[in-house]
């Protein structure tokens, strides 16, 4: 998961200097936790994390009602339609296959959080 | 089969013992084979004697106690529907019938008793010994080969699966690699001066070169697994390419090369997937400006394909070095790395055509190319109106817009004017 890790901080690298305060947590429940304790406006979703996976972290957002609303966008390097049928079923804001363009990741997150109401 | 590579073993099957006694004393006669002997008076009793010791010919009288010599073909009868063990039937009757019916139940051959010689009767049986011996070895080449089949087949399925593992896993590290020059070169993590700048732009160029080549290599193993897929839409292939020869103008000014658009008629909207289309458009023109002298003309034409038009026809010409005639015939297969010994080391993975051919076949179109050494090149697709649905990669789906063979997987290229 190193290399997933290095993207990871690549991807928030660029986030803060959009202004956007970005946490990032390579752990499923960890990341449940850290969501309900403190909201965000949105949450960048891996399908494939440690710990439950990107879909259990979906289910429990949305079962809480501090996040139920947060906007969720999926990445998977997955290309199986199951995954994304499963994905889909919460409703995301977006949901990219890996490899990504990183740049139209970038732009959606700008569309998504300035056509959203931040939440919380 | 043959038991070893003595005698071969015959079985006698008559009710009658006189009759055994017979064909025993015809089989032992004479100059040729020798057989060895064994003998069964009854359909169930010949069976059990194919089974536990199966004989290389069974010689079996037409009447029998419990059925007939058809019974005993019927029974041995191999899933080809022919005994794998040869039977010659000796029949008690002059009637042709008979005979006839023996043949086409699968019987090596049919003697009449009446008209028995020892000759014929060792002829019979040594015939019959014979063509089973060379059956069996056909039969065991036959396995053997479908068995190395299988072995390939299953080899080239974990090449290609592989090919997908490298081609994945190569590109996680390569985006990272890219994502960091970027974020340096884009002054996230402090300042950088613009030689600093100018080297991470070196990095990024390499990197997105080696990101296509992964592409490239990923893409021709989905054409060849056929597990590429297009998404086709109504497409203008002529502002298509326009848009393409305007995005390589740059490159062609930079190398002196004179890039031209020429349109004929007006081509038909025709369903293409556009991404697919542009690829296969810069690969060619690409090839097209590498291999051109500065001062050369690259010419791009699209015109309407077939009277009435049913589809549109994409010609890239250049006066380049051209190819040698020899290799004209290759240019579309996978991997090969042609062209002039001279400009050597213009490489790549000699994917780029190979993937064009693909590509433009997943569309139901065609490619062809003509070129002579010394007078240039031209490189040609067509997209048909009417894209055939079934089987995506459907290789016979010509409809004859030109003459030539067409270049499916792995068949001869079209190529014209040599």
């Amino acid at each position: 998961m190193e290399d997933e890790q290095d993207l990871a901080l690549a991807l928030a690298i660029r986030l803060r200097s959009r202004g956007y305060e970005t946490v990032v947590t390579h752990d499923a429940l960890m990341g449940v936790n850290m969501a309900v304790r403190n909201p965000p406006d949105l949450v960048l979703l891996d399908v494939a994390m440690p710990a439950g996976g990107g879909l259990l972290v979906a289910e429990r957002l949305r079962a809480n009602a501090r996040t139920a609303a947060v906007p969720i966008i999926f990445i998977t390097a997955s290309k199986k339609p199951e995954t994304k049928d499963r994905a889909m079923a919460f409703s995301p804001a977006a949901f990219f296959e890996k490899p990504f363009d990183s740049a139209l990741l970038l732009t959606t997150i700008d569309a998504v959080l300035g056509t959203e109401a931040p939440v919380g | 089969m043959v038991n070893g590579d003595v005698h071969p073993l015959a079985l006698l099957l008559a009710g009658n013992p006189g009759d055994r006694a017979l064909c025993r004393q015809m089989l032992r006669g004479g100059a040729g084979d020798r057989y060895v002997l064994s003998e069964a008076a009854t359909v169930a009793e010949a069976l059990e004697r194919c089974r536990t010791a199966p004989p290389d010919c069974v010689v079996t009288g037409y009447a029998l106690s419990d059925g007939t010599g058809l019974d005993l073909i019927a029974a041995l009868a191999g899933p080809e529907g022919r005994p794998a063990v040869p039977v010659v039937l000796l029949s008690g009757t002059s009637d042709e019938r008979i005979a006839v019916e023996a043949m086409k139940a699968g019987a090596r051959d049919c003697l009449f008793k009446i008209r028995l010689s020892g000759r014929g009767m060792r002829r019979a049986v040594a015939n019959a010994v014979e063509r089973g011996r060379l059956e069996g070895c056909l039969r065991e080449n036959q396995a053997r080969l479908e068995g190395l089949n299988r072995d390939l087949a299953r080899k080239n399925a974990d090449i290609q699966s592989f090919y997908h593992t490298v081609s994945h896993e190569l590109k996680t590290p390569l985006t990272v690699i890219r994502e960091f020059a970027m974020i340096l070169a884009d002054e996230l993590s402090g300042p950088v001066n613009d030689e600093q700048r100018a080297y991470l732009h070196i990095v990024r160029n390499s990197c997105d070169r080696m990101s296509a080549m992964i592409n490239d290599l990923l893409d021709s193993s989905r054409l060849e697994n056929g597990k590429l897929a297009i998404h086709p839409v109504p497409t203008d292939v002529g502002a298509l390419a326009r848009d393409v020869v305007a995005e390589m103008q740059p490159l062609a000014l930079e190398k002196g090369i004179t890039l031209a658009w020429e349109a004929a008629g007006e081509p038909p909207q025709v369903p293409a997937d556009p991404c697919r289309i542009h690829e296969v458009l810069v690969n060619l023109l690409s090839n097209a400006l590498k291999f051109t002298e500065p001062g050369g003309r690259v010419t791009v034409r699209v015109a309407p394909e077939g009277e009435p038009p049913d589809g549109v026809r994409v010609d890239v010409t250049d006066t380049g070095v051209g190819i040698p005639t020899d290799q004209v015939p290759h240019l579309f297969e996978r991997f090969f790395q042609g062209r002039n010994p001279d400009l050597e080391g213009m490489g790549g993975l000699g994917l780029g055509l190979n993937i064009c051919k693909g590509l433009v076949t997943l569309h139901g179109g065609h490619m062809d190319v003509d070129s002579r050494p010394g007078e240039g090149s031209r490189f040609g697709f067509t997209l048909p109106v009417n894209r055939k649905e079934e089987g995506r990669c459907e290789p016979n789906s010509d409809r004859g817009g030109r003459a030539g063979p067409r270049p499916g997987a792995g068949d001869p290229v079209a190529v014209e004017g040599l």
